[in-house]
């Protein structure tokens, strides 16, 4: 057994969560009660496979290895409501009356911890029911009080409690034009500091990329809320995949960090996507390996904006679902190997992996992605995300100056060193990036 | 608990609130979100009912009045107008815009950066990894490969001859045609690399055969020029310029 | 002269654009040379119809798809074609043998999954795909000699010939009924000849067949559905239907998508069927003139010419049962201020949960009803008042006959807003007032507290006052009706404690 628990914080990641549920359910033939669909006599995927993330309780029920934790009820008084509700047990949801504010130290020292002790001993009980844990999965926003505080806060102590087990993070990345609130970069900031080494591997979503795919790509014209969360479940789900499926690339948590992270800081993968396109729009050529495979490399299809052409990748995993066949790969990696603008940083202990899941992807009732046969997740170290980090600093830079609103975190107990503390480890974070990319020889080709 | 849009210069964000919120503990709420203090603070509300409230900055401090006394409908959507020109907000608002709007994102915007000695002295570094590894630069395999690179365009080079038509080719480009015109080092890159400069047959080069002020040969017209590696080039009097495809088309297809 | 391989009715691939040859011989413009007829799939590749100077030597069914070509360039350009089963062994040899390392500059690439995906294949399991996209496949070949058509034929569960060069669909029939399992099959980009033989062979396994871009027309669909009647799943989208009352659509289906046809109203044959999900996008589509289709629950009539707002309005009658619906891209969108619209379409339809991709939250639902019934009691947009949809309004947002909405719907028992004044002291001084709620925190009512004594958090404590003595908060994060605290009662700012944190 190789359980996964799920730890989804703050208005973002629980919402995410829930998108995901429902995707996971589904993909594995689960009620929304938790118990078999009608004709099924165990899940599908395979007993280690779904076992992962579910729990089956002696009454022959389901049950999601989650949590689900806010500062505030209103997001998980949805869960308890919702369609799911019979779902979760409800030791499983832990909200508390009061939010963050925005606020990283509300998150991290005040508000959240008192939280803490009740959610950890929560965790702790979901852990009791493994016979073999391999870590935990987060899904939470770096801009939030919750996402980055209390997020922060629990990646912490589960490095004490749990020791050297696999965390990985689905962390919602603010979008560069839209803020939720003014100190979104400083919370970013702070809570990459904190988290920098806690986390295994990092897989950012930038809301207003995917606001865009569903504007551009799946033709929505408003996009709401939940066409954002339906669309990062179907990647998350993709990227999970491996692991509540039997049998191919990344199958253990840990997996992810030996074959994407050359160095235990640069743990964060660029996702892309494929194929993206509307149930309206299905068209028949987007759908072949290379047609697929040739997307990821679109700046379309990814999950945060920069340009990786500009950027050198120190190791690629293209995880393919369904239907795909030994030709099918070797046609797609000569293609790959075809574009200039693809670079491996030779000395990196990292490469180029390719994981065939034979599960093709679900789509839920309400999604508008048009059904597939096969789709592609690419998982790339790229030197290239090192701009999503410069333009989070800058903005920090701006504000930090002036000191505007640091009287927030410090009325809250945190002390103002850490502002700039955090800030020096990220200025490394951005020169370290410059290293991977230093010295390779033959930079350009012609002048 | 109704959903409203928040929306100011620094913010764009859907809250859940209570219309029985009274007005000084909104604008706390809305300090926290947009920034702009509630004594700058004057609101635009729009209500469910289509209809627009101005809310002015005395009504928004009032302690003993809550939303729902003034707005008859759940609100909407609430635009939070700072006041105060020289506020906080304002400033930030100027530089951020500075830093979305340009376009080598904000470069120009003065920035922290982590002094070289300070990083080279870090303990938990991609340097210190390399260095202590031995990868990259610092292993004794790499300046021999690079040598070896170098060799091998060099030696390439002395294989070619001057002034006789060529062909170039890169990994996933289209073949280009022209004339072989120079061979050699350009100081101008660096000092260290061979190159090779051809007369192209089209305007698919990026200068007219002078790199930064020296003129390495030519002049020729402009981007008919280009400075390429040797390794993809080959010259031989059989590269004659490429016939136009659509002419020959042309001919065959009516 | 060259031998001339290709005969008229055949298909060629010339650079990756694909045709079909209506004429072979000579032309009046080329003494020197045999020229070929063809009409192209891509009708903006062509020059003319079949006629030069007048003369007509063939007849493009789509204007102005045709051209000639020199057999010269033929035998140069045109792409080499292949047999079925030639297709499939280029494709999966490799499955069966060890995988040759693939290199990524000096890093072998590294595949799993594989493998396994190949044994369950092996073990048959219902799931193969065999995909033979884009193969130049003309012909059948001599399925018995292939190895591995006898491994595999058994398990074949969708089968993709889509953009190949068949010309014949007899040669798909040939294929497609040695699949036993066959459940899904996909004949797109073909342009076929439909031989009426007096033995139809009927394929009834096949659920789901996509037809995209086959250049279809209503008696080829016709035929179609006598071969494949027992169909759940059809996509004919950019072909040339008009789907007239005549044709017969098995009952059996349940997806049904024809975009890109020029069709120019909702199809009536469509009425019969149940739980149904339509999509016509891209049509030319102009009235939403049908009679009722009350079994439709996923309506998509994007993209057409519907310029009337009534037409929009009228979608609830049509479809009561309407669960998704797409209406955006329509000349209607950008005549109208989109919000409204958008909406009055979730007002009116009580069932919908999708509208134009958008996933409807409750609240964005309870949030489109209120405006909608604002609008129309205020005269600003119209609803019958006698429909289902405005009697369901109604109830669900408790409007009285008087036009009025009397509250928000059944209203929960909302205690009274209970807010308390408390005044401040410091050093027996009264130094302001706050308003508090008896839900917040101490936290909360200390931060309040601060901004009136402009100090941190930190640097006091707060007690408040019951007859004359001082009381102490001892719990931060707990509500200050805990603590029994009532209106006009006096707060205390105490000084911080000094060992805390």
């Amino acid at each position: 057994m190789r359980e996964v628990i799920s730890v989804n914080v703050g208005q973002a990641g629980c919402q995410i969560g829930n998108a995901c549920w429902e995707l996971y359910s589904l993909e594995h033939g689960i009620r929304p009660d938790g118990y078999l669909q009608e004709g099924l006599s165990k899940p599908k995927g395979g007993e280690e496979g779904f076992s992962t993330f579910f729990n089956e309780t002696g009454s022959g029920k389901f049950v999601p290895r989650a949590v689900y934790v806010d500062l505030e009820p209103n997001v998980i008084d949805e869960v308890r409501n919702g369609p799911y509700r019979e779902l979760f047990h409800p030791e499983q949801l832990i909200s508390g009356k009061e939010d963050a504010a925005n606020n990283y130290a509300r998150g991290h020292y005040t508000v959240g911890r008192e939280l803490l002790d009740d959610i950890l001993d929560r965790i702790r009980k979901i852990s009791d029911q493994c016979d073999g844990l391999q870590g935990f999965l987060f899904t939470h926003s770096l801009g939030g009080g919750t996402g980055s505080g209390l997020g922060s806060l629990l990646l912490e102590q589960l490095s004490i409690d749990y020791g050297k087990k696999s965390k990985l993070e689905f962390a919602v990345y603010p979008a560069p034009q839209v803020s939720t609130s003014v100190v979104e970069p400083y919370n970013t900031v702070l809570t990459t500091h904190t988290t920098l080494e806690h986390a295994d591997c990092t897989f950012m979503v930038d809301n207003e990329a995917i606001y865009e795919m569903c504007k551009k790509n799946l033709d929505i014209s408003r996009p709401s809320l939940a066409n954002l969360n339906n669309l990062i479940a179907q990647v998350v789900s993709s990227v999970t995949a491996s692991l509540r499926f039997d049998g191919s690339l990344n199958v253990d948590l840990n997996e992810f960090q030996t074959n994407l992270v050359p160095y235990p800081r640069i743990h964060f993968p660029l996702v892309s996507y494929a194929p993206i396109i509307s149930k309206s729009k299905a068209n028949h050529e987007s759908n072949s390996v290379s047609e697929i495979t040739n997307a990821c490399f679109e700046p379309g299809n990814q999950m945060v904006k920069c340009d990786p052409r500009t950027g050198k990748y120190m190791a690629t995993c293209l995880l393919y679902r369904g239907d795909v066949v030994t030709r099918d790969v070797q046609n797609a990696v000569a293609q790959v190997k075809n574009k200039r603008t693809v670079q491996l940083v030779d000395w990196c202990p990292t490469g180029f992996k390719i994981g065939i899941c034979y599960e093709p992807p679900t789509a839920t009732p309400q999604s508008q992605l048009s059904s597939v046969n096969r789709a592609v997740c690419m998982l790339s170290n790229t030197t290239a995300i090192a701009d999503a980090w410069k333009r989070i600093d800058r903005k920090f830079d701006l504000m930090y100056a002036k000191r505007a609103f640091v009287h927030w975190y410090v009325g809250e107990g945190m002390e103002e060193g850490e502002f700039t503390e955090a800030r020096e480890d990220l200025a490394a974070l951005e020169r370290d990036y410059i290293e991977v990319g230093a010295d390779s020889y033959a930079d350009e080709e012609e002048y | 608990m109704v959903q409203i849009l928040v929306q100011s210069d620094l913010c764009s964000v859907v809250k859940e609130i209570s219309m029985d919120t009274i007005w000084v503990q909104l604008s706390e709420k809305l300090y926290e979100l947009s920034g702009v203090r509630p004594e700058d603070m004057r609101l635009t509300i729009w209500c469910s009912n289509g209809l627009k409230h101005e809310i002015n900055n005395e009504t928004v401090r009032r302690a003993d009045q809550c939303m729902k006394d003034v707005l008859e409908q759940p609100a909407e959507r609430i635009t939070v107008v700072d006041t105060n020109q020289n506020s906080i907000a304002q400033q930030l608002t100027a530089g951020l815009n500075a830093i979305d709007g340009s376009s080598d994102g904000g470069a120009s915007v003065g920035t922290y950066q982590l002094p070289e000695d300070e990083y080279v002295r870090r303990q938990d570094s991609v340097y210190a990894w390399k260095k202590q590894n031995q990868l990259g630069r610092f292993s004794s395999q790499y300046s021999d490969k690079v040598k070896k690179a170098r060799d091998a365009q060099v030696a390439h080079a002395t294989t070619l001859c001057l002034d006789e038509r060529c062909s170039v080719t890169y990994a996933n480009a289209p073949e280009r045609r022209g004339w072989l015109r120079y061979v050699g080092k350009v100081p101008e890159i660096n000092d260290i690399d061979c190159w090779c400069g051809v007369e192209l047959d089209e305007p698919l080069g990026r200068n007219d055969g002078t790199f930064d002020g020296h003129t390495y040969f030519g002049p020729v017209r402009k981007n008919y020029g280009a400075f390429v590696k040797p390794l993809s080039v080959r010259t031989c009097s059989s590269f004659v310029p490429a016939v136009d495809d659509e002419l020959c088309a042309s001919d065959s297809e009516i | 002269m060259p031998v001339i391989i290709h005969k008229v009715g055949e298909r060629l691939s010339i650079a990756g654009e694909k045709c079909s040859i209506l004429f072979i011989g000579k032309i009046h413009r080329w003494d020197d040379s045999i020229a070929y007829g063809v009409e192209w799939d891509d009708p903006s590749r062509g020059k003319h119809s079949g006629a030069i100077d007048g003369i007509e030597y063939f007849s493009t069914r789509v204007l102005n798809a045709g051209s000639f070509i020199k057999v010269e360039k033929i035998i140069q350009s045109s792409e080499q074609r292949v047999s079925f089963t030639e297709a499939l062994y280029d494709k999966h040899q490799g499955d069966y043998g060890e995988l040759p390392s693939i290199f990524f500059g000096e890093k072998v690439v590294d595949i799993s999954g594989l493998k396994e995906f190949q044994q369950r294949r092996n073990l048959a399991k219902r799931m193969a795909h065999l995909s033979l996209t884009h193969c130049n496949v003309y012909t059948v070949g001599s399925l018995r000699e292939s190895q591995i058509f006898s491994k595999i034929k058994s398990c074949v569960f969708d089968l993709d010939l889509s953009f190949n060069l068949f010309s014949s669909f007899d040669d798909v029939i040939k294929i497609a009924q040695n699949f036993p399992m066959l459940n899904t099959l996909d004949i797109s980009g073909n342009r076929f000849q439909f031989l009426r033989t007096k033995h139809i062979i009927k394929l009834p396994g096949v659920k789901r067949l996509r037809a995209h871009n086959c250049g279809l027309e209503d008696k080829d669909l016709a035929y179609l559905f006598e071969v494949f009647a027992s169909l759940e799943e059809l996509e004919c989208s950019e072909n040339r239907l008009h789907l007239n009352s005549v044709l017969r659509l098995p009952v059996s289906l349940k997806v049904v998508n024809f975009t890109n046809n020029g069709l120019s109203s909702i199809p009536g044959i469509l009425n019969g069927l149940s739980e149904l999900s339509v999509n016509l996008a891209h049509n030319r589509i102009r009235e939403v003139q049908t009679k009722c289709l009350p079994h439709v629950e996923s309506l998509d009539i994007s993209y057409n010419c519907i310029d009337e707002h009534a037409q929009i309005t009228k979608i609830d009658s049509i479809c009561p049962n309407i669960k998704n619906l797409r209406v955006n891209g329509n000349p209607i969108w950008d005549a109208l201020d989109g919000d409204d619209i958008f909406y009055e379409i979730i007002a009116r339809n009580g069932h919908l949960q999708v509208v134009n991709g958008s996933i409807l939250s409750a609240a964005m639902r309870k949030e489109a009803e209120i405006y909608f019934i604002r609008q129309v009691l205020t005269g600003k947009m119209t609803i019958d008042r006698q429909s289902s949809s405005w009697d369901r309004l109604s109830k669900v947002h408790n409007i009285v006959s008087s036009g009025e909405i009397s509250g928000k719907g059944p209203a929960p028992d909302e205690p009274k807003l209970k807010i308390l004044k408390l005044s401040v002291k410091q050093e027996n001084q009264i130094i302001g007032e706050v308003y508090a709620q008896p839900s917040y925190s101490v936290r909360f009512l200390k931060s309040i507290v601060a901004r009136l004594i402009s100090r941190r958090l930190d640097q006091f404590d707060l007690g408040y006052i019951t007859g004359e003595t001082i009381q102490e908060f001892n719990l931060e994060f707990s509500p200050i009706q805990d603590y029994d605290i009532r209106d006009e009662q006096m707060l205390r700012v105490l000084p911080a404690p000094t060992s805390k944190k």
